[in-house]
């Protein structure tokens, strides 16, 4: 009997099963042993990624250095740029002004008491905005306009622009209501500490808390908005303040201050 | 007179015989077409789950924003959603999900937004939340694209894979030999365990005054974690 052989087919075809397999194996391992993306890559704005974006520079009441000194004889000037938006889509920039703001001392508004800052300087008229500031944080309660009959735009409730303790990026939310030249109006806020930052002023250049400020309110079926920035430098005040509406924008800068020495 | 026989050797075994080996290759064959239609299946399966995006995410406000056709035809069309998110200070925040099937859904933005003028600057991968990890980038517009004058543009992103049981992954699976372990990841997943998985992209433009862009990845990552758990809580409840 002839003895069986295996036909060379076979053979040469397992050999070809085997080295894909193989082939295969080696291309797992390789794949698992260090050819894989890399999960970070540095680059240039390295600095821009943060593990924890949420954990972030703190800010906590410090009463010798407030961010809003309102001892009664402070003061600060501002040089004021308003432009105004017209028909087409342009604006029109008006001439700057000097403004002085001067603590004046207590105020209440409805039933908040606060400490008011008269500016004047303005064309628009003297005005005394009323603030709190304190260890709870800063809060605007109103403001009063002279320009022929006295105005008062009253907040029902203090209106936070931070809350202490913070860290950039807390927010502090708003809703009340507005008194306002015999009406009353819905409102609602909402104030960001968003960073600690360099800020230049012709008073020079410093480092200071940026918050922003959204308000909306509801007067008389029309929408009123304002997005408000203000860098408040600790023990110096406010350095800088813009406000944006629709209809036009208001930049102030420090020119120059003085502020009393908070008795220990 | 006896019918003569034939030699036993001169009769080929059906064992032996070519017709055997014709039936063995039809019969790879046929397993391999039923393998390769059930993993066809299970992948357009794993692209079928596209979830919502939360309306609001604490002071943000959404409107849906549908994606253009020529992105939805690159990524071989795909069930897509997105939504652009604005906060009360008039940042805004783009999220969009994309449902992932075959591989072409899976189209990595380290080469799609370089493709567009922009190059990656930055790339880590950290956690989002305790029970999951997000791929963040920084993408830079070529300086030669922008008017002379006008500040960098800068793009902070977010991206992830979510399946529906809240599992995430962030490795690349675009196809170069360096995604082979997250692709065969992907295809066990998919035609194996059954996953359904949706990319998520969600990023933001960098402010000129967020000098940093300490606030746009604030923002990204409040949007980010809100998706994360809205996502998570619509896969646990179907």
């Amino acid at each position: 009997m002839t003895p069986d052989v295996k036909p060379r087919s076979t053979s040469f075809g397992s050999s070809l099963v085997a080295l894909g397999l193989g082939t295969l194996l080696a291309g797992c391992v390789l794949a698992s042993s260090g050819c894989r993306e890399s999960p970070n890559e540095k680059g240039e704005d390295d600095g821009y990624l943060r593990a924890k974006p949420s954990q972030s520079r703190a800010l906590a009441y410090n009463a010798t250095a407030p961010l809003l000194p309102l001892q009664p004889g402070n003061w600060w000037e501002y040089q004021v740029q308003k432009v105004t938006a017209v028909s087409g889509g342009k604006t029109v920039s008006a001439a700057p002004y000097r403004e002085r703001a001067v603590v004046s001392g207590s105020i209440t508004l409805g039933a908040n008491r606060g400490v008011g800052i008269t500016f004047t300087g303005s064309p628009q008229g003297t005005r005394t905005e009323a603030y709190q500031s304190d260890a709870n944080g800063i809060f605007i309660l109103g403001a009063t306009q002279v320009k022929g009959p006295t105005r008062a735009l009253t907040m029902s409730s203090p209106l936070p622009l931070l809350h202490y303790p913070t860290q950039e990026g807390d927010y502090a939310n708003w809703d009340g209501r507005l008194d306002f030249v015999q009406t009353t109006s819905p409102g609602s806020a909402c104030s960001r500490v968003t960073a600690w930052e360099s800020v230049k002023t012709p008073a020079g250049t410093f480092n200071a808390w940026r918050v922003d400020t959204a308000f909306v309110a509801n007067i008389n079926g029309q929408l009123a908005q304002e997005i408000s920035t203000r860098w408040f430098v600790p023990g110096l005040g406010i350095v800088r303040q813009e406000s944006r509406s629709r209809t036009e924008q208001i930049v102030s800068v420090l020119t120059s201050s003085f502020q009393r020495s908070k008795k220990p | 007179m006896s019918t003569p026989s034939l030699p036993s050797s001169s009769i080929t075994p059906f064992h032996k015989s070519p017709e055997r080996l014709l039936v063995k290759m039809a019969v790879v064959i046929g397993i391999t077409a039923l393998l390769g239609s059930f993993a066809s299946m299970r992948f357009r399966h794993a692209g079928q789950w596209l979830p919502s995006l939360p309306d609001d995410v604490g002071a943000w406000r959404s409107v849906e924003t549908p994606i253009d056709e020529v992105t939805l035809s690159t990524l071989g069309h795909p069930l897509a959603t997105a939504r652009l998110y604005s906060n009360p200070f008039g940042e805004q925040v783009l999220a969009s999900l994309v449902s992932a099937g075959p591989f072409e859904n899976y189209h990595d933005p380290t080469v799609c937004v370089t493709g567009n003028g922009f190059t990656l600057t930055s790339k880590k991968t950290f956690g989002l939340t305790e029970e999951s990890n997000v791929r963040a980038m920084i993408f830079k517009k070529d300086r030669g694209l922008l008017p002379a004058n006008t500040p960098d543009q800068r793009i902070v992103m977010y991206y992830w894979q979510q399946n529906k049981d809240g599992s995430t992954d962030t490795e690349a699976r675009m196809g170069t030999y360096r995604d082979m372990e997250s692709r065969f990841k992907t295809g066990y997943g998919a035609v194996v365990q059954g996953r359904q998985t949706v990319i998520v992209r969600i990023y933001t433009f960098v402010m000129p005054w967020d000098k940093d862009g300490a606030q746009a990845q604030r923002n990204v990552d409040e949007v980010s974690k809100a998706v994360f758990t809205s996502l998570k809580q619509e896969g646990n409840a179907q």
